[in-house]
């Protein structure tokens, strides 16, 4: 009796703890949310940091030493040496004036990569997703530009850009075929509308650049991403299951016996 | 002698003969009664059906009916396959995605007054049985989920199910009753996975089966195996349909762990979190999320019914123990490994999980206990057998179920008459909108955007990006929604003056536990 009620509050906690913690442990990844892109991140904090009256130069630095090496390696030296001449000469419109550059730029690469990898449809639909969190980025800066009366249009192209990528359906319901036309020309009207309002200040690398799948100079594959994983934690949480079930066996075992 | 034992055998079995005839009455007077409450709950639900997406998760489904993509939230991880496969399969019936989604709740919901009836029935007599599933189906709140776009409908219905082939299993360990019960799990939890503690049912089952002494141990270990081989199985198959929908096992397992992260730690913000003392959390849950909200719907006569009925059956249960022997340790055992034991483990399982791990704003996220916890209530006040204490338990629960009915009825209809207060925004924003003006929100700007709000709306989650935003469109007005509003005030020390409270929308915060109350309001900056 005092047996069972031992093993069943085992199974009950281990059930509560698998439930509990794989989520838990899951925090530890940033990949999965389609809603962040890390350099559109640190623009947004870059930003934030700068705004205010006395601007915070130091939690600005280090927004960008974060990201520093990522643009490096993607957008190239010429981009990061811009950068850190502006930093370097807190000249607060020349940062941003040069990070919404920095922006345009990974958008191209975005879809960039999203063109030239568009039979993968998972990959596409992310590299998508993240093209558009990067526009959500630039959108407040596109008030007063010529673009201004184009946000719905700039809104709805990504929808059709979406949409163009077809769907493998549930089940086989709601299959949709690509339509990679489609998903072309619409990249290529949010790009052209975006990409030439938002020159770097050093107009050094990037400016200007036209949408071009063969001329990108990433040596990156397109998803490489600064992977997060808290390995120890998943370890961890699968050690501790484990570690209960042969708790659970080895009780067991011993009433048999 | 002999004349006389034939006589009385006589006797006792047409005494049992005419028992069996009254027992096979009753049931089908029970069976009948069920019946009637199935088409008379799907009748007044099919002119009741919700016509609103009125929240992130409904706007979610929604548009989940058109096109299946988690990326795009819609619907968020997990994917809720078999609730979007039902839904379209509604469609056939009905072109709108709302109504589509709500009659298949409603469809579901019908057929589990039969599981409910099913489960009571191994308790209680026929019709009590059927008093015992109008009760349950009658919750007020309960029966709002039926008949909206929100996957608790058809979750509660499956659970149901599920639990009538857990009783059976544990009345019977045979391999098909577990192959029934493995499969309405992989149902229930492609209906809705936050019902996962429930499966602790199926635990228990394996480790009795695991304990049974009256088969060798390769045969317990070949049956486990297969019983864990199959429950997987039907696992697998909701995971693999949304993992193919997505594009790839990998990246949809990544989705999962991304909503995760964001589901629980911050996801609707506010009182949710970790801001809320662990006591109090405690006392909000079980006292509102589970009682006053969940079960009664904050209407004080159900309150009190159900409190004297509640009195009443404690009571008749003091003198029933009085009477019969005090429970011992044989009888213990063989409560442990009875059905009654196994859905009170899944109910406490369930409880520990949505008081730890679910957002407390939400109180349908009790809907599963208010169901369970009143199901109990009337079987165990019409289980009483003592005369007189049996008729008033019996009046109770029918007034009981009465009034809830008027009540749950109301309130049904008040949700799919009153427009919503996420509607009544877009409302005005389409009515008075300067194409340039900007509209900051929270998670109401997922429904803004289905109901295509002609302006700009902007979710936030920070005053300095805010500022920074602002600053950038100076030439636009700015409007905030007051979640928004509360929380820049939370971050920094922004006087009240910024701001022009330009309108207030309500609709019934029962219907509506985080956005029934929307303020909107001009920056002057």
């Amino acid at each position: 009796m005092k047996l069972l009620k031992v093993r069943t509050l085992i199974a009950l906690f281990s059930v509560l703890l698998m439930a509990g913690i794989f989520p838990a442990s899951a925090g530890a990844y940033s990949y999965g949310n389609a809603n962040t892109e890390a350099v559109a991140e640190t623009f947004k904090l870059i930003v934030s940091k700068l705004n205010a009256d006395s601007p915070d130069w130091t939690a600005a630095k280090a927004a960008y030493a974060e990201t520093r090496s990522e643009i490096d390696s993607h957008f190239g030296k010429d981009v990061t040496k811009e950068l850190d001449d502006a930093f370097a000469a807190q000249d607060k419109d020349r940062v941003l004036k040069d990070w919404k550059g920095v922006l345009v730029l990974n958008l191209d690469r975005r879809f960039t990569y999203a063109e030239q990898g568009f039979e993968n449809y998972s990959d596409t639909k992310l590299l998508l997703a993240k093209a558009r969190a990067t526009y959500e980025a630039l959108k407040p800066y596109l008030s007063g530009t010529p673009a201004e009366g184009k946000l719905t249009e700039l809104d709805q192209a990504f929808d059709k850009a979406l949409e163009a990528l077809g769907n493998p359906g549930l089940l086989g319901v709601g299959k949709k075929d690509p339509n990679p036309e489609a998903f072309k020309q619409n990249i290529k009207l949010i790009y052209d509308t975006i990409a030439p309002l938002f020159p770097m200040a050093g107009a050094a690398a990037g400016g200007g650049a036209t949408l071009d799948p063969t001329a990108s100079p990433a040596a990156h594959a397109p998803m490489a991403e600064t992977n997060k994983t808290n390995a120890s934690v998943t370890i961890g949480a699968i050690a501790v299951v484990v570690l209960l079930a042969a708790l659970l066996f080895w009780r067991m075992r011993r009433r048999k016996a | 002698m002999n004349g006389a034992k034939a006589e009385s055998a006589r006797a006792e079995s047409a005494k049992a003969e005419r028992a069996k005839a009254e027992s096979a009455k009753s049931e089908r007077l029970g069976a009948a009664a069920v019946l009637t409450l199935v088409l008379a709950y799907a009748a007044f639900g099919v002119f009741h059906l919700s016509p609103w997406a009125a929240s992130w998760d409904e706007v979610d489904f929604t548009l989940a009916l058109d096109r299946f993509d988690l990326l795009a939230m819609q619907p968020h991880a997990p994917g809720y396959p078999y609730f979007i496969l039902g839904g379209r399969l509604m469609r056939l019936l009905s072109g709108d995605p709302v109504l589509a989604l709500g009659g298949w709740n409603l469809l579901l919901a019908s057929s589990s007054a039969w599981p409910i009836y099913r489960i009571a029935r191994r308790w209680i007599p026929p019709v009590s049985a059927s008093l015992a599933a109008a009760i349950v189906l009658t919750l007020p709140m309960n029966w709002t989920l039926s008949v909206r776009p929100m996957s608790e409908g058809a979750a509660l219905a499956l659970l149901w199910w599920f639990l009538w082939s857990l009783v059976r299993l544990a009345e019977r360990r045979s391999n098909g009753r577990w192959l029934a019960a493995a499969f309405l799990f992989g149902l229930l939890m492609g209906t809705r996975l936050s019902y996962v503690p429930f499966g602790i049912g199926l635990l228990i089952a394996g480790i009795v089966e695991a304990r049974d002494l009256r088969r060798t141990v390769t045969q317990r270990v070949l049956r486990l195996t297969g019983w864990a081989a199959s429950a997987a199985a039907f696992q697998f198959f909701w995971v693999g349909a949304v993992a193919a929908a997505e594009g790839g096992f990998a990246e949809t397992l990544r989705l999962f762990a991304g909503f995760g992260e964001g589901h629980f730690t911050e996801w609707g913000g506010g009182v949710s979190q970790a801001g809320l003392p662990f006591g109090e959390r405690i006392w909000r849950f079980a006292a509102d999320n589970w009682l006053w909200t969940g079960t009664f719907a904050r209407f004080v006569p159900l309150a009190v019914i159900t409190g004297a009925l509640l009195i009443w059956t404690a009571w008749g249960w003091r003198q029933r123990w009085a009477v019969s022997n005090r429970p011992n340790a044989s009888s213990l055992r063989r409560l442990t490994a009875s059905p009654a034991f196994i859905l009170a483990v899944c109910v406490l399982a369930y409880a520990l999980w949505a008081l730890l791990g679910q957002n407390i704003a939400k109180p349908r996220h009790a809907a599963p206990l208010a169901a369970l916890s009143m199901f109990a209530l009337a079987a165990c006040a019409l289980r009483l057998r003592i005369g007189r204490s049996r008729s008033a338990a019996i009046v109770l629960a029918v007034l009981l179920a009465a009034l809830q009915a008027a009540e749950g009825a109301r309130l049904v209809s008040l949700q799919q008459h009153e427009r919503p207060a996420v509607y009544q925004l877009a409302d005005a924003l389409a009515k008075d909108s300067e194409s340039s003006a900007i509209l900051y929100t929270w998670e109401e700007e997922r429904v803004l955007r289905y109901l295509n709000v002609p302006i700009q709306t902007q979710p936030i989650f920070t005053y300095e990006y805010f500022l920074a935003n602002a600053a950038a469109e100076r030439g636009s007005r700015i409007l905030l929604t007051g979640s928004v509003w509360d929380e820049f005030r939370r971050q920094a020390d922004v006087p009240a003056a910024k701001v022009r409270l330009l309108a207030v929308y309500r609709s019934d915060s029962r219907l509506d536990p985080v956005y029934g109350t929307i303020a909107l309001y001009e920056w002057k900056g």
